[in-house]
Parts: C-alpha cells; structure tokens; sequence
C-alpha cells in the first residue's frame, strides 16, 4: 500500500473518559469495526485506531464518517475526538490537538498540518519533550531542518531517544508504521445489519442461520472448512459480544455449522440487544474429502469421521479446550510427561513403557503431606494426607528423577518451589503402600541432607 | 468373540461358564431377540472365570449402567473400573472419559502401562457433575464408542434412567466411578472396590440382575499389557459376607415398600 492511499482515523479519548481496563478498550475496538474491518486499540490506552482507507466513501465521505464516529461514541459516554490522516502518527497529533471534535488533513498533506502542532503531538516521551522545548523546538516544524539533513538526524539521535525520529518520520510518511490489528483479517468472514437492536433468542438464530448461509459458501469456493468461528454481536451498548465455536473437523456444510451455533448462541450475551452481527471463519484448514475408506489410512482418522459428531457437540458445550487426548511426551518430569492435546490431533506413537510403575491418576499438582523417614534417604514410615495418617507397610524405590531443569520456565511456582542449583533438582520417587493396601506415588523433594528438613509431596494414586 | 482368558476345558468354572453363557442365550432368546453369528455381543466377560461364572450371562451387559463405588482415597476403584473398560473396548474401539477439571487427570503413561493405550481415549473435562452426566450421554448416543467411563458423586434418579435409556439404545456400556457412595443408583451392576495389602483388590459385588452379593480377593497382573486378574485364595473370598447380605436384604425390602406404595397410589 502507497503511504499516499493510506488513511488512518485516531480515536483520541480523554483521560477521564478512558476505559479503565485493557479488556474493556478492545472490547472498544471491536465495536468499531462497524465502520471498518480494520481497528486496533492503542498500545498507550489512549484510544482506538481505524484504518479507515477505503471504508470512508461508504459511510458517506471522510466528513460524515468523522461525525458520525465522534457522535456514536459520545451516545456511548464517550468524549472522543477524531483525526483522519494518511499516517498514524498525523491522525494521533490532529485527534489529539483538535479544537473541534474532528480533524482531517487531505492526502499529502500531513507536513503543513503537522507543522504549528507542539511536539507532544507526536506521542513522544515527557523527556524528550522537556529536552526538545530546552533546545527551543516547541513546533514539530521545527523539527524539519534538523530531519532532513544527515548532520542534524545525527545531532537528534545523539541527544534522544530513537523514538522521536522514528516518530517523525512515520508521522510524515517517510516510514510506514502498521497497526497491530485485534486480529489478522480474513476473507471469511459474513455481516448482517440489523434494522433495529435485536435481542429475542429467535431472532438471532434466524440472523445466524443467514450469516452460516453467506459463510459457507465462501469457504468452500476456496476449498475450505472452518475449524473455528467467531460469532460477534455489536451491541447497543458499546460492547461486544463474542462467543467462539470450535469444530472438530473443517466444517464448509450449512446444515452441520448452523447445528453446531445452535448450541453456542446461548452463551451469547445480547444484552440490550444488537444491531450488527458478524460471523468469521477464524481459523480455516483445506476441506478433507470425506471418501470411503482406504487402506492404510491411519486409524484415529477413521476415528475422526465416526467421533466428529460427537467431539463437535462436546466441543460446543464444554468449549473447544475442553474435549481432547492425552499425548504422552518425552519429558522427564512426571507432570509434564503428557499434554492435552485436540481429539484429532496427530498422536506420536506411544514410547516405550517406562520402566518403573506409574500411577493411573497423577495429581496436578503435588500435595505437600506431613512424612518421617526412619532412615536417612530411606522411604517414609508414614505420611499425614487429608487429615488421615497412612502408616506404610512397603515400600518400593527410590526411583531418582532429574528434572528437566533447562525447561523449567513456566514453573507453576510452589508446591514444590523452583530448585536453586543444580544438585537440587531431583526428587526421589517411592511406590508405597499403607497398612490398608492404599498405594500412593510419594517423593521427596531435592536430596536428602542431614541438616535440612525433608519436604515430602504425594504425586499420584496406584491402582 | 472367544474369551482371551486361558482356561482349560474340563475345570469346573469352564463347565460353568459355558451353562452360563448357554442360559444368556437362552436368556436372550426368550427376549425376542434375533441370534445371528455377526450380532453384537451383548455381554462382555471380565476374563475372570470365577467371576464371570457368577455374573448373570457370563459376563457385564454392554448396553447398560455399571457402577464402580471407590472405598478409599487410593485408585483400586479407578483400576478396576478401567479393566471393565478394558474388556468393553477390547483395545480396539474409543472410548470415552468424562470428568471434572477439578479432579486429578488421569496419567497417559500409568494408562499406558494398565494396557490402555492414550490413543483410543477421548477425554471431556467438565466444568461441574451436571455437565459430565450431559457428556456421558451425549457419549453414549454415539455407538462408535466402546464404553463411557464417567466419575460423578451425586447423581439423581432421573438422570440415571435417561442414562440406562442411553445405553441400551447404543449398546454402548456406561461405566459411573463414585468417589463416595451417596444416594443409589438404578444401574445394572453394582460394585465397591478397595484396596487391599499386597498389591490386591478387594472387590464386593453388591448387586447384578440376580446375582448374590459376593466378595473377591483379585491379584492384578499387568506385566503382560491384558489386565489379568488371579484369584486370591483368602478369607475373605467365596464367602457372604454378613454385611453385603444385610445390604441386599434392605434393598429388597425397600423394593418391596416401593411396589407397595405404588400399588397403594394406584
């Protein structure tokens, strides 16, 4: 895209009018995406951006399309001005200098715009600006000289931060700075209007059966199925509603994706009701041919034409995350020797058994138990655990495990606390069994070591 | 399909179980049913002949409520409904597992070495027990699936009648892991399982069509990759005990106060 063509609207909301949280200002931005496809909220908070290029002769010029934008965001509470220029950086500067709730500034022209605004305008650090206003550079024109000669970008960059140059720059066009979008656009994607807020269940079954209609279609003109879709609702009261649906298997048939939303729409808050729907195809893969079945075949595939249904159903429900396998993983922590995977995930063959027993249920995290050892490295004689005391009667191990300390990133945290050195990061496994025949998985934590405390943890149950 | 068990002609438990097996048929027979040689099995036997010789058919009804109650904290209970499940699947069809997330996960590499391969289990983690008994049906309106294997505490009368409808529709057997036993539940066997010391089982049949209620000491064996099962000789085995008899005579008797009451209504 030429800078030239490129259109940009900056929401600039003030201070007091901010959404207080992060969630909420998204929450914002999809709500703009009635005027655009194409909108972010700003990473400072400030507001909302709109890439408006393209999209404005629709909502009746750039004109029009500022007024209407400002006057549906003050219905929603929200003092909002509006820029609208080629550059981020110039719709940021004129949203935010505005006398009047809105400012455009034509194509090419963002130099002479920018020019009598104060440097602040071009989103820079308070310091920066201190240090600029020292040097007498009050005016981003003031700038230009010192911008455009190689001696005076040198001079700039020695004595501030990179950003006031990258700033300037994007903000003349000289660079293109993209807007990270809430999402990438697809092309699948369906809208519906409605002529006045909708909020009866009926309805909007009705409203999503049309969008399921226009949606398919289009995915299978590009031999494509939906393996998840968003259904946003836009809603009278500023807000989105979004419910996410995932499919089993790449969906591109009406009737099995409108069976599927039918059972996610009640999850869907209308609220107040809603005025414009939207349906996308978010994650897309290419439409497997439902043929009989071959030779060869692998047999969770077969699986999946025969558990689709069911995995889809569940799926809706429960949410997608919600329904899958275990898939055991080559990982020496015991935790984290399976993940939960899809239902149709590609299974790696089941390595070989480990050696020594495991437990049939593992503990998601290990319980702290209240344990004496009689021997120095040897197994407890009992351990306390939900307020019983097990004495043990046998005991099998230790079974050393080193953990693999290189990944333990993303450690959950205590219990048990991230070993501090090397030495520490092993846990001596026992299989015991308790006077009645209960048989737990058992370990301690770190080496045994005369001078420290033991710290015993409960991992798992034995059949 | 031939039991895999490795019996011998000629022990009395193979005479056994063949008259009972020959009963079954008869059994289904007399239900109006159609034999023919490449009908679904009905009933799945557990491979344990001293078992299998009390239960009623030869074996558990595939279309039908099992229920395994948990008496203590460790995985007997889990063990031995798996091995239901084991014997269900065959190793060959899917099946599934409904849970809360709440709970502790089942272990892919402790299933794998219980002889249940990861690959042919579908797990659905539920947020709360309504939703689990929702999947466990969902799970057996699907007759691909070769047992549903679903551990909820409270479940009512209701839910537990649509879910037998469930299963003897699909054919497909629901095995229900209780952690406590609470209120009962009209299910077609009923079991509670313990563990006992050295590496055993204690399992108490409470109930099962006309079964008596009996006591077995199992021995599990899984160095082979079948669960495998030995009989323990023990005290406690092929005897009746004094509590599991009282427990099937007050069931009777609340059956017989229930038919009255409703014969009392009409």
């Amino acid at each position: 895209m030429k800078p030239a063509t490129r259109r940009v609207l900056a929401l600039w909301l003030a201070p007091a009018e901010r959404p207080e949280t992060e969630p909420d200002l998204r929450d914002l931005a999809a709500w703009c995406r009635r005027y655009a496809p194409w909108t972010a909220p700003m990473r400072d908070g400030a507001g909302v951006w709109i890439e408006a290029g393209g999209c404005a002769h629709l909502l009746g010029g750039e004109d029009t399309m500022c007024r209407t934008v400002v006057a549906d965001l003050a219905r929603l509470g929200h003092a909002a001005r509006a820029g609208l220029a080629g550059t981020p950086g110039a719709a940021w500067a004129l949203a935010r200098t505005a006398k009047t709730p809105f400012a455009i500034a034509a194509p090419g022209t963002e130099r002479e715009v920018l020019a009598p605004l104060p440097v602040a305008a071009l989103r820079l650090e308070p310091a920066t600006v201190e240090g600029l206003s020292a040097l007498g550079l009050r005016r981003v024109g003031d700038l230009y000289p010192l911008g455009t000669t190689a001696s005076g970008r040198a001079e700039l960059a020695r004595r501030f931060p990179p950003l006031l140059l990258e700033r300037l720059d994007a903000a003349l066009g000289l660079t293109f700075e993209p807007i990270s979008p809430i999402r990438e656009r697809t092309r699948h994607i369906a809208r519906f209007t409605a002529p006045e807020p909708v909020r009866d269940g009926e309805a909007v079954t009705r409203i999503t059966q049309r969008l399921v209609e226009t949606l398919c279609p289009l995915l299978a003109r590009d031999g494509l199925g939906a393996r998840r879709v968003t259904l946003t609702a836009f809603r009278a009261d500023g807000r989105a509603a979004r419910i996410d649906c995932g499919t089993a298997r790449p969906l591109a048939e009406a009737r099995t994706l409108m069976r599927l939303m039918a059972l996610c729409l009640p999850r869907l808050a209308t609220g107040p009701g809603a005025d414009a729907f939207a349906l996308e195809a978010t994650e897309t893969e290419p439409l497997r041919a439902t043929q009989a079945r071959l030779d060869g075949r692998k047999d969770h595939e077969d699986d999946a034409l025969t558990l689709a249904p069911l995995v889809e159903k569940l799926a809706a429900r429960l949410g997608s995350g919600r329904i899958g396998r275990l898939a055991p993983r080559p990982r020496h922590l015991p935790e984290r020797a399976q993940s939960f995977v899809g239902a149709f995930a590609d299974m790696p063959d089941t390595p070989d058994a480990a050696t020594a027993a495991r437990p049939l249920r593992l503990f998601a995290r290990p319980a702290p138990v209240a344990a004496a050892a009689t021997a120095p490295e040897g197994p407890p004689a009992w351990f306390r655990w939900q307020g019983a005391v097990h004495a043990i009667a046998r005991a099998e191990g230790p079974e050393r495990i080193a953990l693999d300390w290189w990944r333990l990133d993303g450690w959950q945290g205590d219990p048990p606390a991230v070993p501090e050195t090397l030495a520490d990061a092993v846990r001596d496994y026992w299989r015991v069994e308790d006077a009645r025949g209960a048989r737990f998985w058992i370990f301690r934590d770190g080496p045994w070591r005369p001078d420290a405390p033991e710290r015993w943890y409960l991992h798992g149950v034995f059949p | 399909m031939a039991p895999s068990t490795a019996r011998q002609d000629g022990t009395p438990g193979a005479t056994e179980r063949r008259l009972a097996s020959l009963r079954a048929r008869i059994a289904r027979i007399g239900a109006g049913r159609m034999e023919s040689p490449d009908a679904p099995e009905t009933v799945a036997a557990l491979g344990c002949d001293d078992i299998d010789c009390h239960l009623p058919g030869g074996g558990l009804a595939r279309g039908a409520v099992h229920e395994v109650i948990a008496a203590d904290s460790a995985a007997a209970a889990l063990g031995f409904a798996l091995w239901v499940v084991s014997r269900m699947t065959r190793g060959r069809t899917p099946w599934l597992w409904c849970a809360s997330r709440n709970g502790s996960p089942p272990y892919a590499p402790g299933l794998a070495q219980f002889g249940l391969s990861p690959r042919r289990l579908l797990i659905a983690r539920t947020a709360f027990e309504r939703e689990t008994l929702w999947a466990a049906e969902e799970g057996l309106a699907t007759p691909a699936l070769g047992a549903v294997l679903a551990e909820a505490a409270a479940v009512s009368d209701v839910a537990a009648r649509r879910l037998a409808l469930a299963a003897r529709t699909s054919g497909v057997p629901l095995i229900l892991l209780r952690e406590r036993e609470t209120a009962s539940v009209p299910a077609a066997s009923r079991w509670r399982v313990a563990s006992a010391p050295e590496g055993t089982w204690e399992i108490a049949l409470l109930r099962a069509g006309g079964a008596f209620p009996r006591r077995w000491r199992l021995r599990w064996q899984g160095a082979a990759g079948t669960p495998q099962p030995l009989p323990v000789p023990s005290q406690a085995a092929d005897h009746h005990h004094d509590d599991l008899q009282a427990d099937y005579e007050a069931r009777d008797a609340a059956g017989a106060r229930a038919v009255a009451g409703a014969r009392g209504a009409a």
